[in-house]
């Protein structure tokens, strides 16, 4: 029941709730040539692997980073691979330490930025945007960590909570 | 060497690395059709978003709302100035309308660049990754809309219709800098003056109009709109002011700063338009006439 409804719920909503964010953000995510980009779904795939299950984890990251190529950037393929990819990283780095809230915050932020660097070279390549590195640094990398740190801040216990219940009741 | 290929992550990796290339490769090659699952999807996607997305846009609209309470004696003050000259203006346009209409009949032009339908949608969504300068509203296919239809708001042009589904379809705004993003347009000058918009903006968030002949005197605040030689956009659709114009590098043209009349990033409610001359098959299929 929470492998097949909750779980893709929750992503469900957070997915929607990336775009509806942007309607509360001044000129939707870019004020003053600052660019917000929430990464809340990438967020949640990281405590659903860490706190509730790896493999299902990284299924449903597949199946939603797919809908999002599909849907937003029509570029098939790069976050399908790079959500579940990254989300897999992360949980090897962090295998041999402790699960404590403090350190996952600081993987996950890794685990933006190199979604970030990864997606911005892909753009690069194939020729979909033309701001430079230190541009794409300045105007999008920092205030993008910023927007997820205060996500972070905000919901991480929360979101920590949520997946151990999960857990829990599936131990059962 | 067996070990090697007994590496299951391994293969994995490999696998996917190729698809990956593949699949870039596939959506780069046709990125704007739309094949029946991808619409599926965005279709579902698309009405899911637009039930949430609406009581944020009535929220937005509040915050708006109240915003402009603050300046609302100024306005006033300045719609009340624009009045006076709008009457006169609309006695001479009515005028002016039936003149064109009683030549037009005595030439015999039944179509003209100008005409249009227009189709009323409402965004839904927005690229939260910020690659692409896109919009999503809640018309497709079975309303009428088709690729590369202008999308306006009451103040201006905002952009063009990239992607069409079933029941949602795709809006490239002026400001996304795909190279396939390229509209023709004039300056009301005493000479109209033709150029070509391509999707670059300044710092300040001004359009770039390129192409201007040299010898054209282009001054500030003269009106920008579109010229409709593209052969997709009707004529006359308004873009903004100029606010500078420059000589470009090459010496041979003039680039003009444009600040656009509608806000790209305030938008709820627009307008999709449909040119209704036809223009001839050779046209459009001819590669190098692909501006818009």
């Amino acid at each position: 029941m929470i492998r097949y409804v909750a779980l893709p719920l929750i992503f469900l909503f957070l997915f929607i709730m990336e775009s509806v964010f942007l309607f509360f953000v001044p000129s939707y995510g870019q004020i003053n040539d600052y660019m917000i980009v929430p990464h809340f779904l990438f967020i949640s795939f990281v405590f659903s692997a860490m706190y509730y299950q790896r493999n299902t984890t990284l299924i449903y990251a597949f199946i939603f980073g797919a809908i999002f190529d599909i849907f937003y950037t029509s570029l098939l393929g790069v976050y399908a691979y790079l959500f579940p990819l990254t989300v897999y990283l992360v949980c090897k780095v962090m295998q041999p330490l402790y699960k404590k809230l403090a350190i996952i915050f600081v993987f996950t932020l890794t685990g933006i930025i190199f979604i970030e660097f990864l997606v911005f070279g892909i753009q690069s390549a194939v020729g979909k945007s033309s701001i430079g590195i230190e541009e794409f640094m300045y105007n999008r990398l920092w205030p993008t960590l910023v927007i997820n740190i205060v996500f972070l801040l905000l919901f991480s216990y929360g979101l920590k909570k949520i997946f151990v219940k999960f857990y829990k009741i599936e131990d059962k | 060497m067996s070990r090697f290929f007994t590496n299951k992550r391994l293969i994995i990796l490999l696998s996917s690395v190729i698809i990956f290339v593949g699949l870039i490769g596939f959506s780069l090659a046709n990125h704007e059709k739309v094949t029946t699952g991808e619409s599926f999807i965005k279709d579902t996607v698309g009405w899911m978003q637009g039930i949430f997305s609406k009581p944020a846009q009535w929220v937005q609209s509040m915050v708006d709302t109240v915003d402009q309470f603050k300046n609302l004696y100024e306005e006033n003050k300045r719609l009340k100035a624009q009045l006076e000259s709008y009457v006169s203006d609309q006695v001479l346009l009515r005028d002016l309308k039936e003149e064109n209409q009683k030549l037009s009949d005595i030439l015999g032009i039944q179509e003209k660049l100008r005409d249009k339908e227009v189709i009323h949608a409402t965004v839904i969504a927005r690229n939260p990754d910020q690659w692409d300068q896109v919009i999503f509203i809640n018309k497709g296919k079975m309303h009428g809309i088709e690729q590369d239809m202008a999308v306006i708001t009451p103040e201006g042009l905002i952009g063009k219709i990239s992607q069409v589904a079933e029941y949602t379809s795709k809006v490239q705004l002026l400001t996304s800098g795909d190279r396939t993003n390229r509209i023709s347009a004039l300056i009301q000058s005493e000479k109209l003056l033709y150029g070509v918009l391509e999707g670059d903006i300044t710092q300040e968030g001004y359009l770039l109009l390129k192409h201007i002949p040299i010898d054209g005197k282009v001054q500030e605040g003269m009106n920008v709109s579109t010229s409709g030689l593209g052969g997709v956009f009707p004529k006359g659709l308004y873009i903004g002011t100029v606010v500078d114009a420059y000589t470009d590098e090459h010496g041979l043209t003039q680039t003009v700063t444009i600040k656009p009349a509608a806000d790209f990033y305030r938008v709820q409610e627009l307008i999709v338009v449909k040119r209704t001359m036809d223009v001839p098959e050779k046209i459009l299929t001819d590669p190098e006439g692909g501006a818009s």
